[in-house]
């Protein structure tokens, strides 16, 4: 499958999702994505860390410093509970649209 | 890595520290990828071009980044600011529920100053601030007629009204009215009511359209189509709300009536500012209607009011009112050769008189509340002077200045926002008792009330003032060097700084209340003089009354005259009266002024006050016959014209001659008058108004005077009120369909005319006095703070062989010199103060230094005691329990 393009506005669900296992750093959150998606989706690295920075201004994730496994200074970016509440109703409303995308394109026009 | 970023310039716009963070973030992450990249074979130049590749603009997002983390800065700042500032409430809080002491203090001191100022400041909003219930106030002008001689204020005559009416070209409308009690009957329990019987154009002029129906048309102004009416909300509720009620008939003064229409809820007429009763029902003002004399420019019987043209300032509507009124001297010189017109804003007319009491009350409690702030601020310095341990502390743990400051400017917000919730609540209770207090003739006391924009200034004032007072002595307290406050702080050492802000404080207590017991002395000294002034006439037992005899049934003055001396010898009957008479009006109760010649010198008109009286005037009022006699019933039309004149006619016009037998014109035409007696001389206008010359004529001669009689008056033996029933009994069985109206005792009307100045005296007495005991407590507190800091000087010094006595004196000479510098700052406001309000002073000046001499007396009388006990205390000190303090 060729890559695509984000669609706009569902970034920031798979950055809340990339993050919503515990603390991570944004280059976890960047290997996350292209890793899940088998490099489908394509995204710069930059855009991943302005939606991480714009979701901690509205106030979904927290971020804090710390060390990497390698023992290097980085920020590391949880879920708040606001982020969780915001996250699960995402997945719900894309479960509900893929299904129903998926219901249409599988049906047979009539006549 | 990344060192050929071109990010330097924004190191400007944001804090260093939020770049800082973007750049380790973005660093990080592509040292991460470019290790990645070459984990798997890529070279390292490649692996850099590449994850920087993957990245895309690093400029552009760093620059988005580091915009993002400044808001997330910004925000956290400010949460972190509101919970420092919460807290601190919440510590202010508890620290005054730990000192219930000056909690309390300061909470009463609060309480009493917004209290009353509230209460002050909604009444004067109320009466002069708040614009009238009418379309464009402000376009809206009063009337009157004054005499040119002597400047008295009249009522319009219908006739000159008209004139105006028909060549002033400065008026959109010009409207008259006239208030008079009558009977309602025909609808529900009959009734005795308050009407205004008015231009057609009134409501139009006021730009007030009716809640139902109508206002009057243009043409229902002559006798046979005025039988209309508009009647109050007030009314139309009392006869059950109903809409139907438009086109019923009621009988007004016995007449059928149709009601045509119902005026809004709470519409006023402006001649009912400043009244208690309402007025319930609104007639046409009828061009024929007798009582009104349309074509005689003498008889000023409207409240008048007009719209200003659009355009026309108030200036050019008096030009156009002098031109008229100029015409109308040359036309009825008769009767307008002395009289000009003059307009006035008619919100500023309503309020005139009150005007000047308002503001001086307003001065009076601005000066308490002062008084009260600085009281408060010393509370507040003595309780911060009491926690700087706590504060050194504080300090010493890491608490920055600004931070330690933020916490005392908060509590004294804490307190004033406290302390004035408190006095708006007592306010809002006082201010219902003031209003019921004000006498009637203040306008609007019924809608004195504290609205929401007077409770917000008098919050904002007072918490401006409460952070104001408490930023000063907490700046003083927050100085203090923590290492010094911590070693001294068993030895409660204050800073010197400290007791001399305390010491201005007290001066200028001392010399805030200066000002205000000085004014409160003057105008108690005026009242009590205006009190004690003599009116030269009896008011006790003496009932007045009005009685309006209509033209129709009452065409000519012998008539009236008639009606009257049957009224005088029926009601002599009666048991108890000792007295009767009548004329066109008793003192007090208005006048007339005329011009006269002297018969000897005709080239010259003297203005007088004239009244047309009976014989038994004199004797009801108590009015001496000085020389000659008094007027007789036997001066009647036909027998020689006769006069009394008063002392100060006599005085005036024969200083060197017997008045009795000189003679008197009215004016050229009529035959001359003949003085037959000196009468004692009255204060006929009030205890304030000076005597004026004044000429009795006969009632019963009544081709020498022009005006009507309506006033009568019994003296009895026993309370006058008792015998209204058997008068209006009297009056009954002569005129079937006569009320009696504004019946009242001259001692009454004496009281009425001193309630507003009474109400005055009495809270300036008030304030003053809160404002004396808030003093005595500012001095004792600086004293003993004084005394207590110097306890250990004082051992030394006693156990050095200093006398109590000596530091009595030492303790005396400092409370004497701050009380010294308060009394000299005190009496330049106080005269300052005294000038302003002199137009209430009745005969004291402002400057009068036996007042000021006494004030000043008190008031270092007191803060000497004050000082005393503190003083004494330090006296009896134990050299040894003072050395081991240290």
């Amino acid at each position: 499958m060729a890559p695509v393009d984000f669609v706009q506005g569902t970034l920031d669900v798979v950055v809340l999702q990339a993050v919503a296992h515990g603390p991570v750093h944004g280059y976890d959150v960047a290997r996350f994505i292209h890793e899940h998606s088998d490099g489908t989706l394509r995204v710069l690295d930059g855009a991943l860390y302005t939606a991480l920075h714009r979701l901690e201004a509205r106030g979904w994730i927290a971020a804090e410093w710390g060390l990497s496994e390698k023992g290097k200074r980085a920020k590391f970016y949880r879920l708040t509970t606001a982020g969780r509440r915001a996250l699960k109703a995402e997945i719900a409303s894309w479960a509900a649209y893929v299904h129903a995308m998926g219901k249409v394109l599988s049906a047979k026009p009539q006549g | 890595m990344g060192a050929n970023w071109k990010w330097r310039p924004y190191r400007r716009v944001f804090p260093s520290h939020l770049d800082a963070g973007v750049d380790d973030e973005l660093r990080f992450h592509l040292s991460e990828r470019v290790e990645a990249l070459m984990a798997e074979g890529l070279s390292e130049d490649a692996a850099r071009a590449q994850a920087l590749a993957e990245f895309g603009d690093v400029h552009d997002v760093r620059r988005t980044l580091v915009a993002v983390d400044a808001g997330i800065e910004r925000r956290r700042r400010r949460t972190e600011w509101i919970v420092s500032v919460w807290s601190d409430v919440r510590y202010a809080a508890r620290t005054l529920r730990r000192a219930p002491r000056f909690t309390l203090a300061a909470l009463t001191t609060l309480g009493l100053g917004v209290g009353l100022a509230s209460m002050v400041i909604g009444a004067a909003d109320a009466v002069l601030l708040r614009p009238l219930p009418y379309h464009e106030p402000e376009r809206l002008v009063s009337l009157h007629e004054i005499t040119r001689a002597d400047s008295a204020y009249y009522s319009v005559a219908f006739a000159s009204l008209r004139d105006l009416e028909r060549q002033g070209r400065a008026f959109a409308g010009l409207a008259g009215s006239s208030l008079r009690a009558r009977n309602l009957t025909g609808r529900g329990q009959p009734q005795r009511v308050w009407s205004d019987i008015v231009s057609p154009n009134f409501f139009d002029v006021l730009g007030v359209r009716p809640f139902l129906g109508r206002a009057f048309r243009r043409d229902e102004n002559t006798a046979g189509r005025n039988r209309v009416a508009v009647i109050s909300y007030g009314l139309w509720e009392q006869l059950g709300s109903d809409p139907d009620l438009l086109g019923s008939v009621v009988r007004i003064d016995d007449l059928p009536h149709e009601i045509v229409g119902v005026a809004p809820l709470g519409f006023q007429p402006p001649d009912e500012f400043g009244r208690r009763e309402p007025v319930a029902l609104y007639t046409p003002l009828s061009i024929d209607d007798d009582s009104f004399a349309p074509d005689n420019h003498g008889d000023h019987e409207l409240n008048a009011i007009a719209r200003l043209a659009p355009r026309i300032t108030v200036a050019q509507a008096q030009a156009d009112v002098d031109r008229v009124w100029a015409w109308l001297a040359k036309t009825y010189p008769d009767s307008n050769r002395d009289l000009t017109a003059h307009i006035r804003p008619l919100g500023a007319d309503l309020v005139h008189e009150v005007r000047e009491p308002m503001l001086v009350l307003v001065g009076a409690v601005a000066l308490l509340w002062l008084v009260a702030s600085v009281n408060l601020a010393t509370l507040m310095l003595v309780q911060f002077i009491g926690r700087q341990r706590e504060i050194a502390v504080r300090t010493a743990l890491g608490a920055s200045r600004p931070r330690v400051l933020q916490m005392l400017v908060v509590q004294g917000a804490v307190v004033a926002l406290a302390g004035s919730a408190i006095g708006l609540a007592f306010g809002m209770a006082l201010i219902k008792v003031f209003s019921r207090l004000v006498p009637t003739d203040v306008p609007r006391a019924v809608e004195m009330s504290i609205d929401w924009q007077v409770a917000a200034a008098v919050i904002v004032l007072s918490i401006v003032a409460g952070i104001a007072v408490g930023l000063v002595p907490a700046w003083r307290v927050s100085r203090a060097a923590v290492s010094d406050t911590l070693r001294s702080a068993e030895r409660r050492m204050v800073s010197a700084s400290a007791v001399r802000w305390r010491s201005i404080l007290v001066t200028s207590e001392i010399a805030l209340s200066l000002i205000l017991l000085t004014g409160c002395a003057l105008l108690l000294k005026s009242f009590v003089t205006l009190v004690g002034v003599d009116l030269g006439f009896l008011t006790d037992r003496v009932l007045t009354m009005r009685i309006e005899l209509p033209g129709s049934r009452y065409p000519t003055a012998d008539d009236r005259l008639r009606f009257f001396e049957q009224l005088a010898s029926r009601v002599g009957a009666l048991p108890d009266v000792q007295a009767v008479a009548f004329a066109n009006r008793f003192p007090l109760r208005g006048g007339w002024g005329g011009g006269m010649y002297l018969a000897d010198q005709r080239e010259r008109m003297i203005e007088v006050d004239l009244q047309a009286v009976s014989a038994g005037y004199f004797a009801t009022l108590g009015i001496p016959v000085l020389r000659g006699r008094g007027l007789e019933t036997s001066d009647r039309t036909g027998s020689l014209p006769v006069a009394v004149v008063n002392a100060a006619f006599a005085a005036k016009y024969f200083p060197d001659r017997d008045a009795v037998g000189r003679h008197l014109l009215r004016n050229e035409q009529e035959p001359s008058i003949t003085i037959v007696g000196v009468v004692g001389d009255v204060r006929r206008a009030g205890k304030a108004e000076p005597v004026a010359p004044g000429v009795y004529l006969p009632a019963a001669q009544t081709a020498l005077y022009p005006v009507r009689l309506a006033d009568f008056a019994i003296r009895s033996s026993h309370d006058p009120h008792a015998l209204v029933p058997s008068i209006q009994a009297a009056v009954l069985t002569i005129d079937r369909e006569l009320p009696i109206g504004n019946v009242r005792t001259l001692s009454e009307v004496v009281g009425d005319s001193l309630a507003l100045r009474r109400l005055q005296v009495g809270l300036i007495s008030v304030f003053a006095a809160l404002a004396l005991v808030l003093t005595v407590v500012g001095v004792y507190g600086v004293a003993a703070c004084a005394a207590a800091q110097r306890t250990v000087e004082f051992g030394v010094r006693v156990a050095l062989g200093a006398t109590p006595s000596d530091i009595l004196r030492l303790v005396l000479t400092q409370s004497a010199a701050l009380i010294a510098g308060g009394l000299v700052v005190g009496i330049a406001g106080a005269l300052a103060f005294a000038r302003w309000m002199e137009s209430l002073l009745f005969e004291v000046r402002p400057h009068d230094p036996a007042t000021l001499a006494a004030v000043s007396l008190l008031l270092v009388a007191v803060a000497m005691v004050a000082s005393y006990v503190p003083a004494r205390r330090a006296a009896r000190i134990d050299p040894a329990d003072a050395l081991r303090a240290e």
